[in-house]
């Protein structure tokens, strides 16, 4: 679990986060949605312990992130937004080394390497330098370097930023199935519509500060789906029909029921059921980025 | 594995490390080389002796020409007077004896004008003046070319003596003293064939009292010359490690006088000068050189991870920002440490290796110490500037401008401080003043105290031994220590 209460971190006069307070449970992916430049990396580099707030207290799993950072670490995996390893370092020496600190022996460094670098496809890349890593790769890598000490808290800052679908889906996955596994996981994201199929919860944060936070559900309820349909004769019957639906207008020869609150198995019904021919359906998709910046823009 | 490890892995065994104190430890071994090839020369063997001269029935000259460990060598000898031979003679032994009919009279106006015994071998040459106004009895001091000896000859340079030849006041007796030998000329009243020779060492000046110690000297051999006490005698002796003043005192039992003859020495003979202060100039391309290679291993160890953000992933690891800090403060401190060790060893064993001198265990101590603080006083700066300068390219401009300011610059501070050129006391005493104000003042200090111990320079009132420690560890403490407290809440990024 992780515990963020009245943060502040500012850099010189700026002020990047500002009280900021939220809770990411034991077994619940939290979506952290906030525009670039927001303060979503800031706050995970303080949740990381590599940065030290000004103001207010953090705690993973119970320990304070500046005077117990030590059990901070091990509790707490992090893939960062852009990775950055010592770059003349192979990776299988830099993961090794790195292991040390969590009190890992050579020996079995190496054999936890090896089977790490297996599960996240990073096999036949050992002795690579990491510098020659992709994005995808250096995500992996602290991925695995994250799962040394196997810690019930996970953050991924903007992981399916730079990543192929393949890529998308592994983190998709992983998410789920450390959710699964009861670990606390905070998913940051420029992007709401990345987080709608997995996360439980939604906080934004906007010019360091929260601004909402909000249930999948609550989300889903704030989304207002638009309808567009074309058949092939538009009559005032169909019109006053569906108006039941949501608010109906005419554009280029289609029909769009904005705020649409039906389903579309429904409306195809009712247009058959009327002797017409439906040719398109389809709900408009931008709606979740909408809330976000209708969320945004309640705040001004 | 041990992070510490790791981290002293990567710094000790880079290659960049490794190669540079390979190539240093072969220029140190090349100079020490080349000033024993210009040394070298002068090793060998040369020729010595102590002659002395008086009247009677004529003029006569005994005298014993010996190599450096004080062993007789054949050769001829011959008397000049104003340039022009009156006598020679030739010996198997190096004892020699000459006469020759010059009277009271004629002899002092000789001896005003200069009369010269030279004695040639197969070793070389060597020559004793006599003149009237100084000495009558020689004892040649052979200049600085002892190999394998602990003691300069010493020379007669105290005289105690009633005899009073020609009007003028001789010394009768002289010594040199060679490889734990003292070589003893004696031309004594006719009858005290028996004396006794006494000795000490001392810290007392010249003129003073017999020294407070003092040992009967034990003989090894003499030649007396017939019937009339005059002659020469070998002693064994102790050397002593110290420098001070060498005393003999001779006691005549037959007339119960006694007479002292005293000389300075010092414990290092001229050449083991010349060989002891190969020794810090062997090492010192190093001194002033490693700093470099720390600058860089501060740049690759805390700048580019600091600049890059690899510090920030290290730092998400279960460790304390003080423990990553503290270990490559150590890694990098076990370096120089292993480094000067090997650097100061390897140049102390040429040296033995080449010369057969062993240089003694605080040398090795003072040169170990000395590289050690240099280069430590630079890291602990360097680290300093790497924390204040998150900039990798900032840091580098920045401590390499350091390195040139306390290496070059500093001397020409000195100068500036004292006016010019012209002053050189006041030159050396700013040098060493500024030395406290640079991280590498350890290793011109231990230098000091090397070229002191040697007697290659004077003490010098502004080097105390406690501001020259502390001085020296507060270069190393406190720019590291503030450091890490910089480090401890510093934004990595
Ligand atoms: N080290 C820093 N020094 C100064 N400003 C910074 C620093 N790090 C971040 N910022 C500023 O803080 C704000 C928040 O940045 P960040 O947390 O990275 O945003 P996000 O991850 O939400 O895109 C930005 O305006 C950024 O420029
Ligand atoms: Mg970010």
């Amino acid at each position: 679990m992780i515990v963020i209460e009245n943060v502040t971190k500012h850099f010189g006069d700026f002020i990047a986060v500002n009280d900021v307070s939220f809770t990411v449970n034991n077994g619940e992916i939290v979506g952290f949605v906030g525009l670039n430049g927001a303060g979503k990396t800031t706050t995970i580099r303080m949740i990381a312990g590599v940065l030290i707030q000004d103001n207010g207290r953090i705690k993973v799993d119970d320990h304070d992130t500046i005077s117990e950072k030590k059990e901070v670490s091990k509790n707490l995996g992090w893939v960062p937004e852009l990775p950055i390893f010592e770059q003349d370092a192979k990776a299988w020496d830099y993961f090794v080394y790195l292991a040390g600190f969590y009190g890992i022996s050579s020996n079995d460094a190496k054999r936890m390497a090896r089977q790490l670098f297996d599960e996240l496809g990073l096999a036949g890349f050992e002795k690579r330098k990491l510098a020659t890593y992709s994005q995808g790769m250096k995500k992996r890598f602290s991925l695995a370097v994250s799962l040394i000490s196997n810690p019930g808290n996970f953050i991924f800052d903007e992981v399916f930023n730079g990543l192929d679908p393949q890529g998308i889906q592994f983190f998709r996955d992983l998410a789920s199935k450390f959710r699964n596994e009861g670990k606390a996981i905070l998913l940051s994201s420029h992007i709401l519509s990345e987080l709608e199929s997995i996360a439980d919860k939604i906080v934004f944060i906007h010019k360091g500060r929260i601004i909402k936070q909000m249930s999948m559900d609550e989300v889903r309820r704030y989304v207002s789906p638009s309808l567009k349909i074309k058949v092939d004769r538009v009559s005032v019957e169909l019109i006053d029909y569906l108006s039941k639906y949501g608010k109906v207008r005419e554009e280029g020869g289609y029909i769009i029921i904005d705020n649409f609150n039906g389903n579309t198995a429904d409306v195809s019904k009712e247009i058959s059921a009327l002797n017409l021919n439906l040719y398109e359906m389809s709900v408009s998709s931008s709606s979740l980025e909408e809330v976000f910046f209708k969320v945004i823009g309640d705040q001004k | 594995m041990n992070p510490l490890i790791y981290d002293f892995r990567r710094t000790f065994l880079r290659f960049s490390v490794l190669f540079f104190l390979a190539i240093f430890i072969l220029a140190g071994i090349g100079i020490v080389y080349s000033s024993y090839s210009s040394i070298a020369k002068n090793i060998t063997q040369k020729t010595n002796m102590i002659a002395g001269i008086w009247e009677e029935n004529g003029t006569n000259i005994i005298g014993y020409i010996f190599n450096n460990q004080g062993d007789g060598v054949s050769g001829k000898v011959e008397v000049l007077v104003n340039g022009s031979l009156i006598g020679s003679t030739s010996t198997q032994t190096g004892y020699f004896r000459l006469k020759f009919p010059l009277n009271g009279s004629e002899l002092s106006k000789d001896l005003e004008k200069g009369i010269k015994v030279v004695a040639s071998t197969s070793l070389g040459y060597v020559e004793v003046p006599f003149q009237v106004q100084y000495i009558q009895i020689g004892a040649v001091q052979p200049s600085n070319q002892f190999i394998s000896i602990v003691h300069e000859n010493i020379s007669v340079n105290y005289f105690n003596s009633y005899l009073g030849y020609f009007g003028y006041a001789p010394n009768n007796e002289a010594f040199s003293l060679v490889d734990g030998k003292l070589i003893f000329l004696y031309l004594g009243n006719s009858g005290e064939v028996n004396y006794s020779v006494y000795y000490g060492y001392s810290n007392l000046s010249e003129v003073s009292v017999f020294p407070v110690s003092q040992t009967s000297a034990t003989i090894s051999k003499t030649l007396m010359f017939a019937g009339t006490g005059e002659g020469i005698s070998i002693f064994h002796v102790k050397m002593s490690k110290t420098n001070g003043f060498f005393t003999v005192k001779l006691v005549l039992p037959k007339s119960n006088e006694t007479s002292i003859i005293s000389s300075r020495y010092s414990a290092l003979i001229p050449l083991e000068v010349d060989v002891m202060s190969s020794f810090p100039s062997g090492v010192s391309l190093f001194a002033t050189l490693f700093p470099i290679i720390f600058l860089y291993l501060v740049y690759s160890m805390i700048s580019k991870p600091l600049g890059s953000g690899a510090m920030e992933f290290l730092l998400a690891r279960p460790i304390t920002r003080d423990s990553i800090y503290i270990n490559r403060f150590i890694a990098g401190t076990l370096t120089a440490i292993l480094s000067s060790g090997i650097l100061t060893l390897s140049i102390g064993l040429t040296i033995s290796l080449l010369y057969g001198i062993s240089p003694p265990f605080n040398f090795y101590g003072l040169i170990f110490l000395g590289i050690t603080g240099d280069i430590m006083g630079f890291f602990s700066l360097y680290t300093l500037l790497a924390i204040l300068i998150k900039k990798t390219s900032g840091y580098l401009g920045l401590s390499i401008v350091f390195y040139l300011i306390f290496t070059i610059f500093w001397g020409t501070l000195a100068l500036l401080l004292s006016g010019g050129m012209f002053n050189l006391s006041a030159i050396e005493r700013n040098e060493y003043l500024l030395d406290y104000f640079n991280p590498g003042g350890s290793l011109s200090f231990s230098e000091y105290y090397i070229l002191r111990a040697i007697g290659e320079v004077n003490s010098i009132s502004v080097v105390n031994p406690a501001f020259v420690v502390v001085s020296s560890l507060l270069w190393i403490i406190v720019p590291s220590i503030i450091g890490l407290i910089r480090f401890r809440r510093m934004n990595l990024i």
